[in-house]
This record gives C-alpha cells, structure tokens and sequence, in this order.
C-alpha cells in the first residue's frame, strides 16, 4: 500500500514496546481540495471525457438563445450527476452510521466482547498472582513456605480450564475484529469507486467551465446579449454542479477516512490481544518450570527434615550434613525465590500489556468520537448546502480548515 | 506438549465466571461436524459436497490430538474454529442464495458464488491439512529423539 505524504508516522523507541498506536482523527475535508484527494481520472478516459466536454461546449455555444436545442443541452448540465451525487449521499448517511455504531458499542467500549473477556483475564491473572507466595519464607527449612508454594500451584491446576476459556474467547474476539475489518474493506471499496465515478464528473464539469468561459468572452465581443444567456443560464449551473459535486465528494473522503480509523483500531487491538495471549501462556510456561523446580526443592527440604530424627548417634554426622545441607538449603530457598521471581516478572508482563491495551482504548475512543463529530459536520453541511442549492441559487459560505489526509485505494 | 496433567474432566463444558461460551467439548466438535454434513446433505453440488468432506475428515483427525497443541493455542482455535464457525459461515452464506444466481452469475471479478465457496473451502483445507500436521509434531519429534538414542546406545544407526 502506498505511503500518504504528510501523515504523522508512529514515534518510536521512546515509549514502552507494550504500547499501542491509536491513529491521528482526521481533520475536515475541504472540498476545494476534495478532487485532489480523491482518485484521480485514469489517463485512459481523458480522451473520452475531453470529447464529451468538446461536444457539449460546441451544443451550448451553436445553440439560439432561448431555443429547445440550448434548453435541452443546459438541462443536461444542471442534472449531470445527479443520480451519483444522490447515491453517494446516500451512502454517506448510511456509512455515518457504522462508527458512531462503534463509538457507542464497538469493540473498543468496555461492554464488548472483548473488553469483558479482557477484563476477566485480568481477574483470573490478578487470583494466580505469586506475590502472596514469594513475600516471605527465605528461612531455610520452613515447611509452612512449601505448604503455601504446593497450595498456589493447586490453585494454579484448577484454574487451568477458566485460563483455557478465557483465551479461547480472546481468540474468538480477535476473530470478531477480522470479520468487522473485512466489512469494513468491502465499504471502502464501495466508497472509492463513487469517489471515482464523481470525480470524473468534477473533471468534466471543471473542464466545462474553462472551455465555457474561453468561448463567452470569444462571444461576448460581437454579441454580449448572447453572452449574458450563457453566462447566466448555463455557466451559473456548471459552477452550481461543481460545487454540489466537490462537496459531496468532500463528505464521500471524510467517510473514507472515518473507516479507515475504524480499521486500524481493529487491527490495534487485535495486536494487543495477541500481546495478552502470549504473555498469558507465557506466564502459565513459567509457573510449569517453577513448580516443577520447587516441587523437586520440596522433596530435598522434605528428606533434610526426616534427617533430623535420626537417633543420636547419627547426630555428629548428622550435623555435619545440616551443616553442609543448610548452605544447599538456602542456595534452594535462594532459587525458589528466583523461581518465583521470574514468575511474578512474567505476571508483570501481562498486566503491563493489559494495562497498555486499556490506554490505548480510552485514546481510540476519543479519536473515534473527535472522527464522528467532523464527519456528522461535514455530512449534515453537505445535505443542508444540496438542499439550499435545489431551489435557488446559493453557495456554501463556510469553509473547513485543509485537509493533510488523503484516502489511500483499498488494496 | 501438556502443561499440567490433564484432569479429568478437564473439558466439562461447564461455563466461565462471566457465563461466556466455555471452549467446546470433543462431543460437541464432534457433533457440529456431524450438522455440518447434514446440513449440505442434497443441497450443494458435488465439487463443494468433496471438499466439504476432505475438510471433515482432516478435522476429525485432528480433534483427539488437540492437546498436542498446548493450552491458549491459537493453532487449537483455529481448528475449533473451523467447527463451529469458519466452515458453517461459509456454507450458509452459500446456501442462502437461490442456487441458480449462485452457480451461474458471476458477481466478483468474473468469478460465480459457487467458485468463491470452492476457493474458501480449498483454504480451509489446506489450513487444517496444515494444523493437523502441526499436532502430529511432537510425536515425530520424539520418534526422532528415540532414534538417536538407540543410536547412541548400541552404536549403531537403528536404520
């Protein structure tokens, strides 16, 4: 996919690599610039588009004034692209649609599938937490520091099936954000092929307009009446068309955009899903090596009691042993502690990574709704401008700030 | 590869804290396939008939070895998936169109629903031939560990 100059790339290094990118919203369209942005007219239908525009021009200009012929070639003008721009406003109104639906139950809101099933891995990680286990108990041989060692792990054994489903839902989740995604990409292609269709209208219309005005200024020297008619009668419609025509194109980009917001939150948070995932398992891959470590500690710690009551003739070697075992005893204590260190660094990495998924969320939320309230605008100035300009001749005052975005093609 | 050792009963169907869906029993993976046939059964045409077969049939190899797989992994739910989700949705997206404008109009880039169905269902085999080997891995790991042991042992290549 190509790269769109002038968009603000991700910043990097300086953050924590846990973190996620909400996209920028984008800024309102301005329909002067709405046919640079959309695509462009294939070098392929220039010739096409130019002969029409040729035609047309030599129609309006060969015509009487006030005659069937001229009335016929000006109504053409003035309905030329009607049943696009109609279609695509449509479209628009129907596309507005789809994120303020995601704003108010979307994945990214805490009721979503997601968002629950995110929230229940934090609960289920937050009971298997180890830092009640490792708090204490580096004295060597005290069996209450086994007993609660071998009890976490129970804990750990009969949580396994909760672990299980929970991540099975996260992967149903990640699911549901690649099927909205896809929807997504179909309504993008839908929206950049009436982008195409409208913009070769504006090319003509715009075309239209120099060709016109060359040839009124060429006639306007012998016959300024015949001038006057065509300025007002026919050059005013092609002005007005352009203007219905940019502006609805405007609107048309200004949805693109909106989805293309939608569709990198998904794919976001469906990076951030994988992090919980992996950094879950990985936790459940460390709390096996652990147990499996200080349950072999637990047999020796075991053995070095049963040692100490041995009768007294063994007490010399038997204190030579505690001598020797009570330095292996607190290498073990040491280890265990190690053991569980590196597991509470792993259940660390889970809530650093769920913790960054909510960030990331509250950000898109506020991006998404900063997304909306431009595109409504944009949507509700565009339909109040078409309908002045149905009945009387008008043009749209308000003017929106440039626009730095521009809608790539789907691939 | 097995974390702890399985308990029995350790997938009872039983529903989560939250009340979601629980990860789905062998019976009822089982059972799924089973509508699954039943539900083309007549009503597509042999070439999808085939390879809706072809797909099943790999799957039922594989859902006894799904443990192979470890807990979480993402390779188990694509095969549960595939059960309950990916494979169904395809096939009722198909079916839900009159068979006639199905099989003989095209409706993207020049290709019939019929022949985007059959190109799902080729990836969809493919995928599960994929993750079927995938819980075969351990085992010839470890048949080639066992190989290289008697090797070591009497000397000699047991080849």
């Amino acid at each position: 996919m190509p790269q769109t100059p002038g968009r603000p790339q991700p910043p990097t290094g300086a953050e924590s690599p846990a973190a996620l990118e909400p996209p920028q919203p984008p800024p309102a369209v301005n329909p002067a610039q709405a046919h640079g942005l959309a695509p462009a007219v294939g070098a392929q239908k220039v010739p096409e588009l130019d002969r029409r525009v040729e035609s047309l021009v030599e129609d309006l200009v060969g015509a009487p004034a006030v005659s069937p012929d001229l009335a016929a070639r000006t109504e053409e003008v003035r309905t030329m692209g009607d049943a696009d721009i109609r279609r695509a406003a449509e479209t628009s109104n129907r596309l507005l649609r789809t994120p303020v639906k995601a704003l108010h139950s979307g994945a990214l809101t805490p009721g979503s599938k997601v968002s629950q099933t995110l929230l229940h891995l934090r609960r289920t990680v937050e009971d298997l937490d180890p830092k009640a286990v490792a708090g204490r108990g580096r004295r060597p041989g005290l069996r209450p520091v086994g007993r609660r060692i071998t009890d976490y792990f129970r804990r750990f054994h009969s949580a396994q099936s909760h672990l299980d489903a929970v991540l099975y839902a996260l992967h149903d989740g990640q699911d549901e954000l690649r099927r909205d995604n896809a929807t997504l990409a179909e309504e993008k292609q839908q929206l950049w092929d009436t982008m195409a269709v409208l913009n070769q209208h504006v090319y003509v219309v715009e075309r239209l307009d120099r060709r016109l005005s060359q040839e009124i200024d060429r006639i306007g020297e012998r016959d300024p009446e015949h001038a006057r008619h065509l300025r007002e009668d026919v050059l005013f419609y092609v002005r007005q068309k352009h203007q219905d025509l940019l502006t609805q194109l405007a609107v048309s980009i200004q949805n693109y955009l909106a989805l293309d917001v939608m569709i990198k939150n998904n794919l976001e948070l469906v990076k951030g899903v994988d992090r919980a995932s992996t950094t879950t398992v990985a936790a459940l891959r460390t709390a096996v090596i652990a147990a499996q470590a200080l349950n072999n500690q637990q047999l020796v710690l075991d053995q070095i009691t049963a040692l100490n009551t041995t009768t007294s003739q063994m007490i010399e070697s038997t204190s030579q042993m505690l001598r020797d075992n009570s330095a292996r005893i607190q290498q073990q204590a040491t280890a265990a502690s190690v053991e569980l260190r590196n597991l509470q660094a792993a259940f660390q990495n889970i809530y650093l990574t769920m913790d960054a998924i909510d960030t990331f969320r509250t950000q898109a939320l506020d991006t998404m709704t900063a997304t909306v309230n431009t595109l409504r605008q944009e949507v509700d100035r565009s339909r109040e401008y078409l309908e002045r300009a149905r009945g009387q001749a008008g043009t749209d005052g308000a003017a929106a700030t440039g626009a730095a975005h521009r809608p790539v093609p789907p691939r | 590869m097995r974390w702890f050792p399985p308990r029995r009963g350790r997938r009872t169907g039983r529903p989560d804290a939250v009340g979601r869906p629980p990860v789905p029993t062998p019976e009822e993976l089982a059972a799924a396939l089973e509508a699954i046939r039943e539900r083309i059964a007549g009503r597509v045409p042999p070439s999808v008939q085939a390879r809706v077969e072809r797909i099943v049939t790999t799957v039922h190899r594989t859902l006894p070895r799904l443990d192979e797989l470890g807990p979480g992994s993402q390779q188990a739910h694509a095969v549960m998936a595939t059960v309950t989700s990916y494979l169904p949705d395809a096939l009722d997206a198909y079916l839900r169109l009159p068979r006639s404008f199905a099989d003989r109009r095209p409706v993207s880039a020049g290709r019939t629903a019929l022949v985007l169905l059959c190109e799902q269902l080729d990836l969809l085999a493919q995928v599960t031939d994929e993750l079927f080997e995938a819980t075969c891995r351990s085992d010839v790991r470890a048949l080639q560990a066992h190989g290289r042991f008697l090797a070591e042992k009497f000397g000699r290549d047991p080849g």
